[in-house]
């Protein structure tokens, strides 16, 4: 059923060759579809409402790199302890998982009263405010109770924290809006409540269900964290570097909104024009525009690129006390994915 | 431009002032002068109701460019901007009372801002809330010349906490130092209700540091209806009274 002793086969992905996230997740294909099969149950089982949204919230369509990631660690870490296989406690760890991003991701459609998510309608378009709100609320509580019951404390405090974060890191953004004063520190720690906290506790939680040590547990949450970083960092970056029809939004979305990244905190080191645009949120219209060409020519893209690529070292790093083979190939492959989507 | 005139009288078109940056004109009926045919108009006359008549339309575009733009509060284009102190301007020319330092009963009352060149913006504006959470009502500012104080009133709604409105008052007084500038010192503030300051209490600061009046003002135009004043910040600010004077 799972691949933990499956020998070593054509499919084993090379993380020098393709980086494909399909190629990557090759490995832990079969948990992805049981996955996926027990949250559409779990979610239409409560109640017919939900039933009929399930499917837009639990389509297909979503990679669901992050619940691969903790099989892929749970896979990891397992061989390290002489674990036969994964056990339920890893499988309900990734459903948490990937229910706790799920709901955030509601969340956030309402929030931006987003159209399309992924290509698909979102839920709040189809089925409005009121449900999309309920929905993201059901999940959110599903997944606490979920949690408790795998009765780990350990596990239980690292994905609070995540939730915690979640909101923290939402209000963090909220207040600081249009703050030119900003420091990498700030946004490091902001970005890691948006998106690595969830990452490095479903690291950290895999390792703990496999009975590591502790140094193996740190490395999976350090990797996980390092992993999560670089990948907000690269969704920056792409804000400024993708098209509209690429991003799904107009480019230039992030700093219009007032959400100072990485690329205009180095941006604002250099032109100080910058400052004022931001600060008189580009009243005229060309504004916009204009402070887009000063970040791309102040250098601010390439030293942001570099973060992401020192921050994708320092997780490659984290991997070496992992046994060589397609679960650690994958979980490299993972870094490179990441920093891929720069091209 | 139509002009309804008394047969007894003449007005002469070149002597009107007006801008139209408007593209609706609407139409105004204006006073019409009757004199006796035998002294005719003289042309002092003719140009005050000529003039008369060019004011209202300059206050009328005036408040026309001024729609939707929440009082520059929150910014205003370039472009915009521009045109509308352009307009100011040509309003400040027609001031019909120069010295108005010497007529101070003619701000005396209740006056409602409806433009400045203040603006809240950036982290000041999202610090004081008033981005989603914090809405920016009327500014009020009453004038009691018999014992040369002001009050400004900015008034806020909050709508997270069942509409709470509040308001903050900022009180000074004012020395005559020319013939158009009074110097104006702060005296004190107060923010109601209490909810209202707990949220402005961090930034309390800041807040006065926005509208806080002290320096000095000078008066660049005052009829019965209108004010427009001008700061040693360089901004400048339109106003109107909140109830108008009896109409003729």
């Amino acid at each position: 059923m799972d691949r933990t002793n499956a020998p070593p086969s054509a499919e084993t992905p090379n993380s020098q060759e393709g980086t494909s996230p399909l190629v990557l997740l090759k490995p832990v294909e079969r948990d992805l579809q049981q996955l996926d099969e027990n949250l559409k149950r779990l979610i239409s089982e409560e109640n017919p409402m939900l039933m009929a949204a399930a499917d837009q919230i639990f389509g297909a369509s979503g990679k669901k790199i992050r619940p691969a990631l903790v099989f892929l660690v749970s896979h990891a870490t397992a061989q390290l302890t002489g674990l036969s296989e994964i056990t339920p406690q890893h499988r309900k760890l990734a459903e948490i998982i990937e229910m706790i991003h799920t709901a955030s991701l509601i969340h956030d459609d309402v929030l931006d009263d987003s159209d399309k998510r992924r290509g698909k309608e979102t839920v709040n378009r189809v089925f409005g405010t009121r449900v999309a709100v309920l929905a993201g609320d059901f999940i959110f509580a599903q997944t606490s109770w979920l949690l408790a019951n795998l009765e780990n404390l350990e596990v239980i405090k690292l994905i609070s924290q995540v939730i915690k974060d979640f909101a923290s890191g939402e209000i963090k953004q909220t207040t600081s809006l249009y703050d030119c004063d900003i420091t990498m520190q700030d946004y490091l720690r902001k970005s890691y409540c948006k998106t690595a906290s969830l990452v490095a506790a479903s690291a950290k939680g895999a390792a703990i269900f496999s009975g590591t040590s502790n140094e193996v547990k740190e490395n999976m949450y350090d990797y996980g964290k390092k992993l999560g970083l670089a990948f907000q960092i690269v969704d920056d970056i792409l804000d400024f570097t993708r098209s509209s029809e690429q991003l799904g939004k107009p480019a230039g979305s992030d700093l219009r909104k007032g959400n100072v990244t990485a690329p205009v905190i180095y941006a604002l080191e250099k032109q100080p024009a910058l400052k004022r645009l931001i600060q008189t949120e580009f009243i005229n219209p060309e504004d916009l525009d204009t402070a887009i060409e000063l970040v791309h020519q102040s250098g601010g893209i390439e030293r942001a690129r570099e973060l992401a690529r020192n921050m994708g070292d320092s997780a490659l790093d984290c991997l070496s006390c992992l046994q060589k083979g397609p679960m650690r190939s994958s979980l490299e492959g993972m870094v490179d994915y990441v920093l891929e989507r720069l091209h | 431009m139509l002009i309804m005139v008394s047969p007894d009288c003449m007005v002469h078109p070149c002597s009107l002032h007006c801008s139209r940056k408007s593209s609706s004109l609407k139409l105004r009926t204006v006073r019409s002068v009757r004199c006796p045919p035998t002294v005719c108009l003289s042309e002092s006359l003719a140009r005050e109701s000529s003039v008369g008549h060019g004011i209202d339309h300059m206050k009328l575009s005036l408040r026309e460019s001024l729609q939707g733009i929440n009082r520059g509060i929150f910014g205003v284009s370039a472009a915009q901007k521009s045109a509308i102190e352009h307009q100011i301007a040509l309003l400040e020319e027609q001031n019909p009372i120069r010295k108005p330092t010497d007529h101070l009963q003619k701000v005396e009352g209740e006056w409602r801002l409806l433009y400045s060149s203040i603006s809240i913006l950036g982290m000041k504006r999202t610090k004081l809330g008033l981005r989603d959470f914090i809405t920016l009502d009327e500014f009020l500012q009453t004038i009691d010349v018999d014992k040369n104080r002001a009050s400004n009133i900015i008034k806020f709604s909050v709508s997270g906490l069942g509409m709470l409105n509040g308001a903050l008052t900022i009180e000074a007084s004012y020395v005559v130092s020319s013939e158009k500038r009074v110097d104006i010192q702060f005296e004190k503030s107060t923010i109601v209700p209490d909810q209202l300051f707990k949220l402005f209490q961090k930034n309390y600061d800041l807040l006065l540091s926005i509208f806080n009046p002290e320096g000095w003002l000078e008066i660049t135009y005052i009829d019965d209806e209108m004010r427009v004043g001008r700061d040693d910040k360089g901004n400048v600010f339109v106003l109107e009274r909140t109830s108008h004077p009896g109409t003729d």
